[in-house]
Order: structure tokens, then sequence, then C-alpha cells
């Protein structure tokens, strides 16, 4: 998923609470519900995704967590593919400046 | 990823803002959010947190606005009627929000209610609440806002300190512009501590009870003289003997039997009379 590039949906209200030890996101979809709670490394997932530094997220979570990111690629893009088939980011055309340059 | 049910009250206040804001967005309806959650983080008061979601209601919109909140699971708690003394919001509740006080006006505001809902709205902004842009007064309305609900709120009184007592110059300028437009003089001065400069006006009981307490006779009175014309003073007259049936639902947690409401009607009726009989004794102004 290098190349892409993630947002809130519109739809979607956001509060992140990473001042307590285990970081915790809410995401609620609007303007009924549900709440969904992504807690640890699911929520430093999401806050990396729509951080906008750069499009690799995996590597943003590696370098948080402090693990190679070729152990958890994988797994953090079909958590993002996951995230975004339930509506709960939304995947947009890489930036200008982000796009990956054909060699 | 779970879906959990206990979300902190903060959050689901959050969230009750960024819902009640994408509907309004939606239905072309205009309301400004106040107090709790929404106020700019340099005046609220140490460790203050909403409890609820707070919205001032453009006059007009208010009816469409209930309307399409019960169509998306909210209910209606307490009526303007009901809900306080000054008939100023409706509560509803929300199964995940939680609560949101709609106001129509605000208690000390005396200008025509469109025509105030025009002058806050002049300067508002948006700000992120959960991540959604939501419309909220000017740095100056806001204190306004809080000083006048702290006329009416212990809690009220530290938001007092942070919002108003510490306010740079050009906001203090910008308030007191705000309370003349507004003809918020008296209820300002209530909140903050300078009423009697308005023995005379017309609200200076009903201010003087509100800051200061008394029985319910001596409300209903201060009430009934502070209404803007005759007419609004004869429709307060009638409603002050009638049982307040939304409250008294909330304190049974279930619709009352009609004997129920004869008893709490009678209660009211000999609650007020005691009042008299007593009032009479201490010489205390009725």
């Amino acid at each position: 998923m290098l190349g892409a590039r993630f947002v809130r949906p519109p739809g979607v209200a956001v509060v992140v609470d990473d001042a307590r030890e285990r970081p915790v996101t809410y995401l609620g979809r609007l303007p009924d519900g549900p709440i969904v709670v992504l807690q640890d490394t699911a929520s430093v997932i999401w806050v990396q995704a729509v951080a906008d530094e750069g499009p690799d997220v995996a590597a943003g979570v590696a370098a948080s967590a402090g693990v190679d990111v070729a152990e958890i690629r994988d797994t953090v893009e079909q958590f993002l593919a996951h995230l975004v088939a339930e509506g709960l980011l939304l995947r947009v055309p890489p930036a200008p400046d982000q796009a990956e340059v054909p060699t | 990823m779970t879906e959990a049910a206990a979300v902190p009250l903060q959050v689901r206040v959050l969230m009750a803002h960024a819902a009640v804001q994408q509907i309004a967005d939606a239905h072309g309806l205009d309301l400004l959010h106040i107090k709790g959650e929404a106020i700019d983080p340099a005046l609220a008061a140490p460790d203050r947190r909403g409890t609820d979601a707070d919205v001032l209601v453009r006059p007009s919109h208010v009816h469409e606005l209930l309307a399409v909140l019960q169509g998306r699971r909210w209910s209606l708690q307490t009526t303007f009627r009901t809900g306080s003394p000054f008939e100023h919001a409706a509560t509803l509740a929300h199964p995940l929000w939680g609560y949101a006080d709609v106001h129509r006006t605000f208690p000390g505001i005396t200008a025509p209610p469109e025509q105030a809902f025009d002058r806050l709205w002049v300067g508002s902004t948006r700000r992120d609440l959960a991540g959604v842009p939501c419309s909220v007064p000017s740095v100056p309305a806001q204190v306004l806002v809080l000083v006048l609900n702290a006329a009416r709120s212990g809690w009220g009184r530290r938001d007092l300190e942070a919002a108003w007592w510490q306010a740079p110059p050009e906001v203090v300028a910008g308030v007191r512009a705000l309370v003349r437009d507004l003809g918020a003089e008296v209820a300002f001065a209530a909140a903050t501590g300078d009423l009697e400069r308005y023995r005379g006006r017309r609200d200076y009981d009903l201010w003087r009870v509100t800051t200061q307490g008394g029985g319910r006779v001596e409300e209903w009175r201060a009430r009934i003289k502070a209404a803007p014309d005759a007419r609004s003073a004869l429709v307060l007259a009638a409603r002050s003997v009638a049982v307040n049936r939304d409250h008294l639902t909330i304190r049974l947690g279930r619709e009352p039997t009609r004997r129920e409401v004869l008893a709490e009607g009678f209660s009211r009726v000999s609650r007020a009379v005691h009042e008299v009989l007593t009032s009479r004794r201490t010489g205390r102004p009725r």
C-alpha cells in the first residue's frame, strides 16, 4: 500500500487519547453511531495513517514501536485495508510530492 | 477493534457536538456551540469539563432542528417550557452521545432572540470538536456566555474567574460591546457583583432571586415582573400553578399517574402558601 494516503472520512468523528499509558482512539460514525474503539497498536496505526508524515504507514508505525518494518508491514497493511473497508479511513490519491516516481 | 460501552463522558460529549453539527450542516441550520467542551481552552477554568453538548440555535431554525434530531435517535427529555424557569433550552438524550441542551435564547440576553443570534453569529468561527469543524462564537461572545451562565451556576463562578477577571483589555472591550448590543446589562451585573446599579430595572428582581436565592412565590413573581409584555406576564402567571410533568417524570423514573400529578400540584400550592405566610411573619420581601 506504498503511495497510498489516508484521511479521516468526513462522516467519522475522532477523539485520540494518547495521554494514558495505552493509547486509545475513539471513532464515532456520524450522526447515529456506533463508537468504535481502537486500542494500543490499532490506535497507533490509525493515528499514523492520518498523520500526513509520508506514504509508508508501516514504516512510521515501526519507527514509533521500535521494531523492524519488515516484521509488521503485512499486518499493518491488512489492518489499513480493513479500516478502509469499514469506512473508518478514507484512501485518497497521494499528494503530488509523495507520488512514487517511476524509475 | 471493539465497540466498547465504557466510552469516557468527555469523548461522548465531543462526539455529541460533532453529531449535532453534522445534522445542522446537512439541513442548512445555523447553530453555535457554547460552554463546556466548545469553549476556547484559554477561557476554561482548570479541570472544567463539559457534561453535555450545549448549542444555541438560530430561533427560526429551532423547530426544524428538534424535529431532525428526534429522527436520529435523539429523544426529548425536557421541553423549553419545562426545562428551566427561563424556558431557554430543551434537553435531548442520545443512547451513545449522551445529552444535548438546545438553546433558543440565553438567559440574561433581552434583545429579540433572532436579532441576538445574528449579533452572536457575527465573528463566529469554526473549531474542531472530535475532528469535526463546529461553529463557535467569537472569544468575547464566549466570555459573555460564560459570565451570564455564572450568574445561574455555582460551577460557573470558576469560569468567571478564568474567563472574565483575567481577560485581556481587547476582550473586555468586546464583551462590553456585546452586553450593550444584547441588552444583557442586568444579568451581567448580577454575575459580576454589580447588580444594585440596576435596582430600578424590570428584571432586577429576577436576577436577585437567581443569584441570591428565594422561594417559589418570589421566583414566579420576579419572572412575571421581568416579562417583556402583559401577554407574556399573563401566560407566566397561568403556568405558575401548573405541575412540571417532565421533571416529575424524571424524578419518578416513569410517566406520572393523574393522581400523582394532582398530588404534586397540591404540594406546590402548599409550599407556596407556606412561603407567603413565612415571608409575612419574617418581613422578607415577597
